[in-house]
């Protein structure tokens, strides 16, 4: 059997009809693939020592040892 | 805006305050149309394991700023996007002609990370995964101006906090807009990507400025 999707419209469900369900869940199998493929990229931006930290470790430490901390959230979230 | 002093017995103890008026541009008229200076709920939608929310009652030309609130919401998959579309010309456009862009920090983040683009079907509202965890929740505060005006793109902006996992907070400032009509826009739609919204609770305010 079909699987029965709502949608509320100011307060009222009203069930997608069979064309529309189709389309949510082909829309929905879309964004799984696309977020599995930037998972990489949300954890690692999270993860970036702020712009300022950066600057600051560079001046102070050099480039090398930036470089050994932006590896670090690399290998921590590789590309998939 | 007329101002009447009140001069006698304006006070609880009877006495007159010089400081006191009474706004008396506000009539009868006003309180009841609530079209007064003050926000007035036009429409709202209580989540329960839907697909889609559609807020539509009350967009039109009557007020000046139109506010969507959102609270406690809440995905049934973990880890999905919340997404907004627009209902533009008649119909919520899904094609790739939104403008988005959400700037998000972390509680335990000294920094901002940006998701923008050209070319998305839908406004990135929480900027980020809303999670389904016991504590995890989203709430938003989104804003829009002259829906019916059709010589300019629609768009929304506000603000956005998350309840992630481990109890931080997340704030988000998305903006995004439809950039290929300037027709009328007559609705507000709200999905989560992966599956249906759990529950929450959405309200659509109206002010005259």
């Amino acid at each position: 059997m079909a699987e029965k999707l709502y949608r509320n419209v100011d307060g009222v469900k009203v069930e997608l009809t069979a064309e529309e369900v189709e389309a949510t869940l082909a829309e929905r199998a879309a964004d799984k693939v696309k977020q599995e493929a930037n998972q990489y990229i949300y954890d690692r931006q999270s993860e970036y020592p702020s712009y300022a930290d950066q600057f600051d470790k560079i001046f102070h430490e050099g480039i090398d040892k930036w470089k050994e901390t932006i590896q670090a959230v690399k290998d921590a979230h590789p590309k998939p | 805006m007329a101002l009447t002093q009140i001069t006698a017995g304006g006070l609880a103890d009877d006495s007159v305050d010089s400081d006191a008026y009474v706004n008396t541009s506000i009539d009868a008229a006003h309180l009841a149309s609530g079209v007064a200076h003050g926000w007035k709920r036009l429409t709202s939608a209580n989540a329960d394991d839907d697909t889609e929310i559609d807020l539509e009652t009350g967009i039109g030309a009557t007020y000046d700023i139109y506010m969507i609130q959102g609270f406690k919401i809440k995905p049934v998959g973990n880890n999905a996007t919340f997404k907004c579309r627009l209902k533009i010309d008649g119909s919520y456009k899904t094609d790739s002609s939104y403008s988005i862009n959400v700037a998000i920090r972390d509680g335990t983040s000294t920094s901002y990370v940006a998701v923008a683009s050209t070319t998305y079907d839908y406004i990135h509202v929480s900027g980020s995964a809303t999670g389904s965890g016991s504590v995890e929740t989203l709430e938003f505060w989104l804003y829009f101006y002259n829906p019916t005006a059709t010589n300019t793109r629609k768009g929304i902006h506000g603000r956005t906090l998350q309840q992630y996992s481990g109890g931080g907070l997340r704030a988000g400032y998305p903006s995004g807009f439809y950039n290929d009509s300037a027709a009328a826009l007559t609705g507000v739609r709200f999905l989560f990507s992966g599956g249906n919204i759990d529950s929450g609770h959405f309200a659509l305010y109206g002010l005259v400025s």
